[in-house]
Formats: structure tokens, sequence, C-alpha cells
């Protein structure tokens, strides 16, 4: 990565305008403390200046009262945001393994040729930067770029030298493309025709899962927003009305009672994690809702879609959440990438205050409910609740020790609840409707059916589940199908993802986003709920499941996976910081055909000296994919050592995307 | 236990234990809250640690303090000594066979991307990472890769940062944000691309910038004062107080070959906790300054130090007419006293160094304005009417009367004593003069000249005595060099010159003197005893609170980083300019005569 400070050029005094300090301290009062407003300050330099400069940073300090040297530290720590040193305008083509799995790799080559420059640097009219990008949370659209914040997906040379040409020759006249028009990538509606596989009074997973109508993502794919009356037409917010008629205690009781487990990779129980909130007698004090809307895990592209078309199936989740917890305030923390999401979440929560969703009665008896969303800047690790706690109070993304843990002591010290935005949106699910509903969707715990593939003692796994499908299938995307399903229908059945591409046999797949462990292709018959993935030797983790094909070089796989954890460690502990970066050097080594047999052992060693032993599990996310690429394709990394060469030229797979 | 007991290192004001748990076996007492580390060290049972400082609120990044530890959770996964809080009876493994596995994996770690450069390093032989990777360490390394490249450049006026070194503990960090509250360096970038560096403009130049370097675990910040100067293991440490300013911090002396190198903060929580100012770690300069006075002096010509002695010998006995004496809140009690005695019925007048620059940490530790060590030593001994004006007024009087034989001048204040004008021209109607003086400047340039006799004074770092600090504290000044070639101490001289002039018996040793002084003045030293100063002194009688700056400053917070704390959030709450957040460094006491910080 480029470890240069983001300081140059000469320091140009800077000051906002009136209008725009206003603006600043219209949100600062959004924050129990001014430095909250930090990253959102550091947005208008952006807009205002054209980049966060020297002379920014220094302005936004003394308007924040911060110490100019702490917002240096600040702003370093992200990638995101506009440099001085940029162009008009900012390529960032994807490169981490979904999309290098379509082709992400060869494209780069091209936007390369095609702009005269290589990634990192300025075209010397001042026009174009180029740069490496990491997982867009759009991996079923590779090859993609984002293009000044906004992805230009499914690219390739063709529409790629379009785009620049236009923009070259009209740059007045070209409009960005923003957010997908797409189909649904399933046959749509469920199949009421599909024939059970199991006798009458067994419960038959493949069956529902073919027959399941999607909930989750059912006013997706419109190209746009599903505005407030549209999701109230649907039936939308009338569990908002039910929730807010229960005492607080009862719909956390129903939470708890459905089952619901985190989406956000953890898969910790939903209600439960509600009722760790001290009592108010025990913490006085605010109470904090925070939505996790940072996914970045490789692989993973729910949330986004969930927000970008259907925003307010999660702002009525937030509203009944915050009634179960007494939250008054909820902040949604949406990673700096998702300039579209943010700016229709914005749309969708004005429209919710407007509606009386949130505002000053919001929660009835004049409790009022405030929603804000607040915008990251493109740090990975941000995705890690404490992370983001300390991200969205202004600083570095640093992840925090625990305990204490947030529901005790969280956001500005009181007790939040950090939640995925799936999560939250199962919650309107659960109120709107109803518990039977939910329940009989997904694996229960310990399954008295006798579901033969799931193992006892689960916690089970209930609900509605999107999966995002990315890799070498014939139809990547999201599939909106209960727990319960097996990984190997949703990857070859016909309705789903349609199988390999054409001549191909699949090799592995990572079901649960890139920091878990792979499974082989003998491995995939295997029910995708939380228990049986686990006991398979991996997870469902964010539902984010890649799959690779048996032209996948798995050496090159693990230095793309390395590459993005290396590049995403935050640094402070000792293990992450410096074993994933030795990690990476040995593997690329290998890669590069001068690895030994000890290196694989060295690689074992610096996995189980780094997990386990740091502040978050970043250090499980790079050493779990090294040692079970390695534990599985053995023979693959004792191949590239023995011959000295890496075995496909230094490819990851052979090109093409989908076949399709 | 009395208040003076909390003050010792680790010292805490009535520890009684709530419990107990065990380490490696041993049973150790601890109170509810104490991490493990902390009930560890109060028993003496030291876990390695780098990240964490008792004086700094707990990062938890550096991992080296990981130890296996039962009930907690989730059980067998190893934790933080620096941040798990003990139960009654928990066992902790530090020196075990697991936990030194743990160990190793960090060092291993540690060392992968620094540049093992001890050889040159001046951290080397007081280094932690140097130390743990001896007890910890691997003999061999499997690292064969590129080391990571991070850059070497000045942060200040006083601190160099060796960047391929740092092992981003944050100590330097949590210190300018939750001591010194000034905030100019932060983490950058991040990963094992990460350093530590400063707002572009914005130097690390706060009044205890210093403190960097002394806590930086390995060699990664420097004091450019010191640096490259003298391996630490060849230095000799003497524990003595400082002189700048009527704080009196606790010091290290550092010498190597009868010279001193360096000053370095020693630990007491009842005057500086574990701080100095970056004024007072230079103050050794001003012994070496060109503008001291080397050799004594006959009617300006250089002579001999016994030689002058004589004749100051032969002036006191000869003396007739009325005795007049000026000294300084410089000298030390010891001086004072016997001064006192020396001078007799004599008029007395004591000058006093202007006020300069305070500056207040977060945590308590307080700069004096007050620049004079011993001003409350000299209140207390010659009395509230030889001080300032009213001493001087007094002493002109004398001197304007005519009668006066001989003038004493005591002036071992650096710079020269900022006698009154008036005061410097009635001198020369003493019949005759002799002086004792540090340093000749303009300042005191006329009471050198036409001096019968000028003594070369002693500097703080040569002295041996006790001066009381701001609060009431009496505290020792040992002697680290020896007074400059041939010359004897002040106090020894002032000694001579009072059995001379047959007022008082000889006493040969400081001790003596205090002891005298204890017995003569029991409402201001009543009680003490010199031998039971110690390392870290006693309040003298109505001694005031403790720490100079407590209840003034910001509290830190005394908890995990993981939870939510106050912020690196300039001291004035909402706007704060940058002019505010950065209080400038005072070292007027250094201007003048030779030594400036910008001369490092
Ligand atoms: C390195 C790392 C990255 C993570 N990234 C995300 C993320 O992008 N989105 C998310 O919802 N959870 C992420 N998590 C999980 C969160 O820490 C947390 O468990 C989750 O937000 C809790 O919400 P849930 O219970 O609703 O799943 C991440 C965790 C780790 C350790
Ligand atoms: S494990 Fe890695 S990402 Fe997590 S806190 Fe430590 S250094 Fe940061
Ligand atoms: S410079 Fe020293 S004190 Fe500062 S982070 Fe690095 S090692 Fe720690
Ligand atoms: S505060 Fe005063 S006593 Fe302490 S180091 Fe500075 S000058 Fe010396
Ligand atoms: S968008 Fe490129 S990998 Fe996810
Ligand atoms: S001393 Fe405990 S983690 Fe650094």
């Amino acid at each position: 990565m480029a470890t240069a400070l983001p300081t140059a050029g000469p320091l140009v005094e800077r000051t906002f305008t009136p209008e725009v300090e206003a603006e600043l301290e219209a949100l600062c009062a959004r924050y129990p403390e001014r430095r909250a407003a930090l990253l959102p300050a550091l947005r208008l330099c952006e807009r205002e200046f054209g980049s966060v400069d020297l002379g920014g940073m220094k302005l936004v300090a003394r308007l924040l009262g911060l110490a100019p040297a702490y917002v240096l530290g600040v702003v370093s720590f992200y990638t995101h945001f506009r440099r001085p040193t940029d162009g008009t305008y900012v390529i960032e083509v994807c490169r981490t393994l979904p999309c290098a799995l379509r082709g992400a790799d060869d494209f780069m080559q091209h936007v390369e040729r095609k702009l005269g420059i290589k990634a990192g640097e300025t075209t010397k009219d001042g026009m174009f930067t180029l740069k490496d990008a990491e997982c867009m949370a759009a991996c079923d659209k590779a090859p993609l770029i984002q293009l000044n914040g906004h992805n230009q997906e499914l690219l390739d040379p063709k529409t790629f030298d379009a785009l620049v040409d236009q923009l070259k020759a009209e740059p007045e006249a070209f409009e960005l493309r923003k957010g997908c028009r797409d189909p649904f990538p399933w046959t749509k509606p469920a199949d009421p025709a599909a024939q059970r596989t199991r006798p009458e009074g067994e419960r038959d997973y493949e069956h529902e899962a073919l027959t399941h109508e999607p909930t989750l993502l059912r006013r997706c794919y419109k190209g746009r927003a599903t505005t407030l009356a549209e999701y109230q037409a649907d039936g939308g917010y009338a569990g908002l009305k039910k929730a807010l008629a229960l005492p607080p205690q009862q719909v956390t009781d129903m939470v708890k009672d459905s089952g619901l487990r985190g989406r956000g990779g953890a898969g910790f129980p939903t209600g439960v994690k509600w009722t760790f909130i001290p009592g108010e007698d025990k913490v006085p004090g605010p109470r904090y809702l925070v939505i996790n809307c940072d996914e970045s895990e490789p692989g993973t592209f729910k949330d986004r879609r969930l927000i970008e078309e259907d925003p307010h199936l999660l702002l009525e989740g937030i509203a009944i959440s915050c009634h179960a917890i007494k939250s008054q305030h909820c902040y949604i923390y949406i990673r700096g990438e998702m300039v579209l999401g943010a700016e229709r979440l914005e749309a969708a929560v004005q429209e919710a205050y407007a509606a009386g969703v949130f505002g000053p009665d919001a929660l009835g008896k004049g409790r009022r409910l405030d929603c804000t969303v607040h915008r990251g800047a493109g740090a990975y690790i941000c995705g890690e609740e404490t992370a983001l706690l300390s991200s969205l109070e202004g600083g570095r993304g640093y992840p925090r020790l625990k305990p204490p843990f947030p529901a005790i002591k969280g956001a500005w010290g009181q007790p939040t609840i950090v939640n995925n935005v799936e999560t939250i949106c199962n919650v309107a699910l659960i109120l709107g409707r109803g518990l039977d509903w939910y329940k009989s969707l997904g694996t229960p715990p310990s399954p008295p059916d006798l579901y033969p593939k799931l193992p006892r003692g689960g916690a089970g796994s209930r609900g509605p589940k999107i999966w995002c499908v990315s890799g070498h299938v014939q139809r990547p995307g999201l599939y909106d199908v209960p727990f319960g399903v097996s990984l190997k229908q949703l990857i070859f059945d016909e309705r789903f993802c349609g199988g390999m591409r054409p001549g191909r046999k699949l090799k592995g797949v990572i079901p649960g986003g890139s920091s878990f462990q792979i499974l082989k292709a003998d491995e995939v018959d295997v029910p995708l709920c939380f228990d049986a993935v686990a006991n398979a030797g991996s997870s469902c983790g964010s539902a984010g499941v890649i799959v690779l094909d048996d032209s996948t070089n798995i050496v090159m796989a693990l230095v793309n996976v390395l590459r993005f954890y290396h590049h995403e460690s935050c640094g402070q502990c000792t293990p992450c910081r410096e074993g994933s970066g030795w990690m990476l050097k040995i593997v690329e080594r290998i890669a590069a055909g001068a690895g030994t047999l000890e290196d694989l052992d060295t690689i074992d060693a610096i996995a189980n000296q780094a997990c386990g032993k740091t502040i978050c599990v970043l250090a499980e996310a790079f050493s779990w994919p090294a040692q079970s690429y390695i534990a599985k394709f053995r023979d693959e990394f004792v191949e590239h050592i023995k011959q000295g060469r890496n075995l496909t030229g230094g490819r990851l797979c052979a090109p093409g995307g989908s076949g399709k | 236990m009395t208040a003076d007991a909390a003050a010792g290192p680790g010292g805490e004001p009535g520890f009684t234990p709530d419990f107990t748990f065990s380490i490696d076996g041993v049973t150790v007492p601890a109170k509810k809250g104490d991490t493990i580390l902390k009930a560890g060290l109060r028993a003496g049972k030291f876990i390695p640690h780098y990240c964490w400082h008792p004086g700094l609120s707990i990062a938890g990044n550096c991992r080296i303090c990981l130890v296996h530890a039962t009930k907690t959770m989730p059980p067998g996964k190893p934790v933080i000594a620096c941040a798990t809080e003990v139960v009654e009876g928990m066992e902790v493994e530090s020196d075990g066979p697991r936990t030194k596995e743990l160990r190793e994996g960090v060092m291993e770690f540690l060392l992968i991307n620094h540049p093992l450069d001890c050889p040159v390093c001046d951290q080397a032989g007081e280094c932690d990472l140097q130390q743990y990777s001896f007890d910890h360490g691997r003999e061999t390394s499997r690292f064969e890769e590129e080391k990571t490249q991070r850059p070497r450049k000045d942060l200040g006026p006083l601190i160099r940062f060796v960047g391929n070194r740092c092992i981003v503990c944050t100590r330097c960090v949590r210190f300018c944000e939750e001591v010194a509250g000034t905030g100019e360096l932060s983490v950058v970038n991040r990963g094992d691309a990460s350093w530590i560096d400063t707002f572009p403009g914005v130097e690390l130049d706060n009044p205890m910038s210093g403190c960097v370097a002394d806590i930086c675990p390995v060699g990664a910040l420097l004091d450019k004062d010191s640096m490259h100067s003298t391996r630490v293991w060849l230095l000799r440490g003497t524990k003595s107080v400082c002189a700048g300013c009527a704080t009196g911090c606790n010091v290290n002396v550092e010498t190597f070959d009868e010279k001193v190198k360096r000053i370095t903060p020693r630990e007491n929580q009842a005057v500086n906790r574990w701080w100095m100012c970056d004024a007072g770690r230079l103050t050794w300069r001003e012994a070496t300054a060109p503008a001291r006075v080397g050799a004594a002096r006959i009617a300006g010509q250089e002579v001999p130090f016994a030689r002058a002695l004589e004749r100051a010998l032969e002036l006191v006995r000869d003396a007739s007419g009325g005795v007049v004496g000026l000294t300084t809140g410089f000298a030390s009690n010891e001086e004072l006293f016997t001064f006192q005695g020396l001078v007799g019925r004599g008029a007395i007048a004591a000058a006093f160094a202007p006020d300069g620059a305070t500056f207040t940490s977060r945590d308590g530790f307080a700069i004096a304005a007050d620049k004079n060590p011993n001003r409350e030593g000299a209140r207390r001994i010659l009395g509230e009417g030889a001080l300032g004006a009213a001493g001087q007024d007094a002493a002109i009087a004398a001197l304007e009367e005519g009668k006066v034989g001989l003038a004493i001048v005591h002036d071992a204040a650096p710079g020269g004593a900022p006698w009154s004008p008036r005061l410097l021209a009635a001198l020369g109607k003493a019949k005759a003069r002799i002086v004792l003086a540090l340093h000749e400047t303009p300042a005191n340039a006329d009471a050198l000249r036409g001096a019968a006799v000028v003594l070369p004074a002693a500097h703080a770092t040569e002295k041996d005595g006790t001066f009381v600090n701001a609060m009431g504290r009496v505290q020792r000044v040992r002697p680290a060099v020896p007074p400059p070639a041939g010359a004897r101490s002040d106090l020894d001289v002032l000694e001579e010159l009072a059995r001379a002039a047959a007022l008082q018996p000889r006493v040969l040793s400081a001790a003596g003197v205090f002891r005298r002084l204890a017995q003569a003045l029991p409402a201001q030293f009543g009680g003490l005893d010199y031998n039971a100063l110690g390392e870290l002194g006693r309040p003298a009688p109505g001694a005031g609170e403790a720490l100079l700056g407590r209840g003034r400053p910001l509290p830190i917070v005394d908890g995990v980083r993981s939870g939510y704390e106050a912020g690196p959030v300039s001291r004035a709450p909402g706007r704060a300019d940058d002019e505010q957040v950065r209080p400038s460094v005072h070292h007027e006491s250094l201007v003048g005569y030779g030594t400036r910080r910008g001369d490092l």
C-alpha cells in the first residue's frame, strides 16, 4: 500500500463560509460530542475544497477543538477521502477475490493500458487517477469500478473504453450511472410445482427453498428505492405500529423467541444481546442503537442492496428495535464507498421524519426518536463493532478491548447495541409478519425433525436469509432463501446459481465471506445454517458464498485474500500488524516459485501465534484462510514449491466471466 | 498511613487487600478492580509490558503481557495482564511454558520488522525490547523477507524519531493527549505502515516533550540533547532534585567521567509523578555554560582557589564594622543557615529569579512559575523580612549608612542574581566584598566587578543538601559531579568563613548543618531527620497539598481504553485555537548565557 502521508502540497489556509459553518454546527448537534462530527466535517472539506488537504484538516481541527495531528491521524487511517493529488475522475478498480475470480486482474491491465497509467498514478492532464480498490459490496457485478464514488458495474474493455472516451469528449454531458438496473437473478415467482423429495410430514428444506417467496428482497430490483408510500402500501410500518403498542420488554422477548441470529458475521442471538443492556438504575443516560452497514467482508453484498432499494424495511426495524431497547437515537454507520446508499438512506430517513417514524413523538408519549446516517471513509476494520464505534466517535477505526462489551459500555461510554442491516430488517419482519411465520422458516434449535444433516444441540438458524453468491457460477447474485437450503443446491440448482461455467468443475467454496475456511467440492452438501456449516469446519459468517472452479490457482487465491487483510489490519496489535504482512510475504514468495516446504510450517506457526491473541478477530480472518487452503490443497502449494514456479503463470484462474 | 507514604513508586495510601489470587503459585493480595499486572507489580511480581504505563490509559496493543489465567472468558484463551481484572482465587501463569510460548511469539513478531541496530542505538542497554528478547526471545529468526521501512525525522526541537524501531505501542501519543494535553503526536497510516508523526508545522514542542523519550520502550524516540553522547550502561545515576523551579522534580543526574550527560525524571507521586519539564532536563548545561565562573579571583586576577579562600578568610577575620549578606533562592537550606550564621546580626537580603512560564499537566504535574528551587527554604530560614524588596531595602539602608565593613554575596543563581541597580550601586559602599558566583552575566557583573575575592559557586548538580519545594516538601540534592577544578563546595566555603568569623563551630557535613537547623527552627523544620529524608523527601511542618497541580487539571481516565474516554480534545472545551492547544515552552533560565534549545 501507499505509505505516503496525505500531506502533499503546501498548507493553504482554508475557511468555510458562514453557511457551511452552520451546516457543520448542525452536524455537531447530532452527536453528544463534537469530535464525532470529524468524518462528516472532512466530507464537507471534500465538497468545498475538492479534497481533504492540509488546510482543510487544520480548519476542521480548529472548529472541532481537536489537535491537528489527531485529525491527520484519522485522515491517514482511511482510504476513501479525496486527496489533493487526485485527478478530476478517480477510478477505483476492485481487485478483491470475488471480482478477481471474474476477471478483475485482466480488466485492470486493460484499464492501465487505456489510461496509460498504473494504479496510484494520475494522468498528466489531471483528469484521471487510477487506484486499486477492495471489495465494493457488489461482487456479483464484476468487473466493476467506482467512478468518483459510484459503482459502474459489469464492465468489459469495450464498455470501459466507451466510458472513458465519453468522459474525455464531453465531460459536461456525462451522466454518472447510479445504482443497479438489473432483473431478479433467479426465477420468480416461487416455483409452486417443485417436487418434494422427502416424505410428507418431514421437513423438506430443498422443497422449501424452491417454493420460498422472497421476503427481504421483495421490493428490490426496481432500479430505485422504494418510497415510504410504496412501502406502506405493501404492508410496511404495520409492524412498528404493533410494536409501539407493546411494552419494550415484550418486543425484546419476541425477538428472543424468534431465534433471530445476527447476520453480520458472528450469528449471535439478537434478542439475547439486547438483554445485556444494563437497567437504567445501574447505568443511567442514553442508550444507542448502531446499525452496522459497513459491509466490506469480501463476497458480501446484501446490505448495499437493502439500503439502496428498500431502505424503509431497515428504518422500520430501527424504530421497533429502538423501542425495544429504549434507545432514542440510532446511528446508521454506512461505509464510505456507498455514496448512493447514503444518499438514498438519507432521503428515506427524511421521509420517515416527515411521516413521524422518527422525530419528537415517534415512540409515543412524547418520546423522541432520532436517526442519523453516518458515513465511514474506507476501512474494512470499521465493520468490527468496536472499531465502528471508535470511528463513529470520530477516531481512527481501532477496535477496543473487550470487556467491556458495547451493550455495557459502547458509543460515548453508554450502553449500545450494534446490529447488522439485515438483522434489523429481520426484526421488522418478525413484527410485521408475526412470530409464527418467522419461526416456520429456517432451522430450529436441536432439530426435532431429525433432518439428517444438522448437528445436534445447535442454537438453530431461523428466518429468511440473503445469500450472496459470487465467483465462478453461472448466475452470481443475491438469493433470498431461508436457512436450511443446501450449499450444493444453491450453487447448482437451475433456479438459483445454475452451476459452474461450461466445462468447469467446482473446486471449493468459501461459504461466509473471505475470512472463513474453504470447503472442498466434496464438502458442499451441507445445509446452510450456522450450526451445520460450523460443524463442517467453516462458517455462514456474513453469507458471502465465494465459488471457485477447478481453474483456480489456490496459492494465488491466498495471495489475494492475504493482501486484503494485510491492507486492512488496523495495526494496533503486534501479532496482527506484523503477522499479516509476514504471512503475505511468504505466500507471495511461494507464488513466485521461491518457497520452501518449511514456509508452510512457518505460515501455520504465524497463524497459531496470532489467533486468539489479538484485540479483534482480524488475526483469525487472515489465519483461517491460510490454514484451511494449505490443509485442503496442500499438494498445490507443495507443487509450486517443488517446481519452483507459478503453476498458472501468475494467473488466479482461467479467463472469462460466468460464461453467460 | 501518612500522605507521605503515598509518595513512593507504586505506593498507595492505605492499601488493604480485598482478596488474594496467585501468580505462578505465589499468593498475591489484590484490591477489587486491580489488573493482573498492577497487582503483580505491587507485590513485586514483574510481568513484561510495553504499551502499559502506570500514568497512561490502557491501550492493550503490544500483547507482550499475555498470560494464561483461570476464571477468564472464554476459558483457555490467554488474556492480557495489563487490562484483565483479577478475581478472587484466579491462578495466573506468568513464567510457565505456555506463557513463555506466548511471549516468544509476540517477541518474534516485534522483531521481524525491527532493524536490530542495537550497536548504534541510543536505547541499547535500557531497551525493553532488547531486555525481553534476551529474556523471552528465540535464538534464531524465521523471518527471511524484506523489512518494512518507516521514516526517521525530527519531531520537535528536543525529540528525534527513528521509525524503524517504533513498535507502535502509542505510549508517546497517549502521553501527549492525556498528560501534556497538547496532542502533537498521532499514529498515522495503518497496519504495518503505521508510524508516529506530527502535523506539518506543528512540532512536538510542549513543555514536557522530553518525557516521550523516557517512556518510549525502545529507541524510537530519542532526546537529541543526550543522543549519541554516551552508551547508557556507562552512566552513573545520582538521585537528586531539579533546581529549575520550585516544583523540585525528582531526577536522576546521569554522569560519565565526572561529567553530566543527561537528567531524567525519577518517579515521585507527591511531586512530579513520572515526569519533568524540558527546561529542567536541560539545566545541567548551566554547569558548563560559557558564563560559568570557573576560577577564583583576587581583585579581578585569577588565582588558585586555595589562595582566594585564604584571602576571603582574612577579610572575614579582619572585618571591621557591620556585615551585609546577599543570597538567592538557589542556595540550599544548609547554605542559607550557615550564611545566616556567618552574617550574624548584619542585614541579609535574598533575591529571586523572576517568575517564568507555568504549565499544568492533565494529571496534576505542574511547572512552577517560581523559578527558584528554594524560595520556600529561604522564607523558612531567613524569614519574610529578608526576602525580595524588603530585604534589599534593608541591605541598601545598611550599606548606604557607610558602616559596612564586609559584604558577602552568595550568588548561585543561574544567569546571575537579579539584584536591583540600587543595591548594586550601594554594594560599592562596603569596604570589602566577597562574592561566590555561579555565572558572570550582565545581571551580576557589577557585583563581581570590584570584589576583593570571587569564588566559583557550585551548580545544583554539584551540591549536597536540601531544598524545600513550593509545596513545602524537603528534598535532598546530591552531588553528581565535583565542583570546578580546585574549588570546594559552597557549603564548605561558607562553613570555613563562618568558623573564621569565630561565630560558630565548624560543622563538616550538610547532615550536621541540617540537624542544627532543624533544632533551631522547630516550627519550620521540626521533626525532620536528614537521613530519613530518603529518596523522595518529606513534607516540612505546614506543607501544602502534595501535588502542585492537583485539582486544576482534567483527571486522566484510569480505565481501559476500550471504554469511551474523553478524546484527544484540546484542553479548552469547544473551539480552540492551535495556539491554545500548544502552550509554548519556557526556557528563559537558559537564555543569555550560551545555551538555547534551538542550538540542540
Ligand atoms: C474484522 C471484522 C469485520 C466485520 N465486518 C462487519 C461488517 O462489515 N458488517 C457487519 O454487519 N458486521 C461485521 N462484523 C461483525 C460485527 O463485529 C458485529 O458482530 C455485528 O455487527 C453484530 O451485528 P449482528 O449481531 O446483527 O450480526 C465484522 C467483524 C469483524 C471481526
Ligand atoms: S487484530 Fe488486527 S485489526 Fe484487530 S485490533 Fe489487532 S491489529 Fe487491529
Ligand atoms: S515512538 Fe516509542 S513510545 Fe511512541 S509508539 Fe513508537 S515505540 Fe511507542
Ligand atoms: S518542573 Fe521545575 S523542577 Fe521540574 S524539571 Fe521543570 S524546572 Fe525542574
Ligand atoms: S465488489 Fe469486488 S470483490 Fe466484492
Ligand atoms: S502491556 Fe499489556 S498489551 Fe501491552
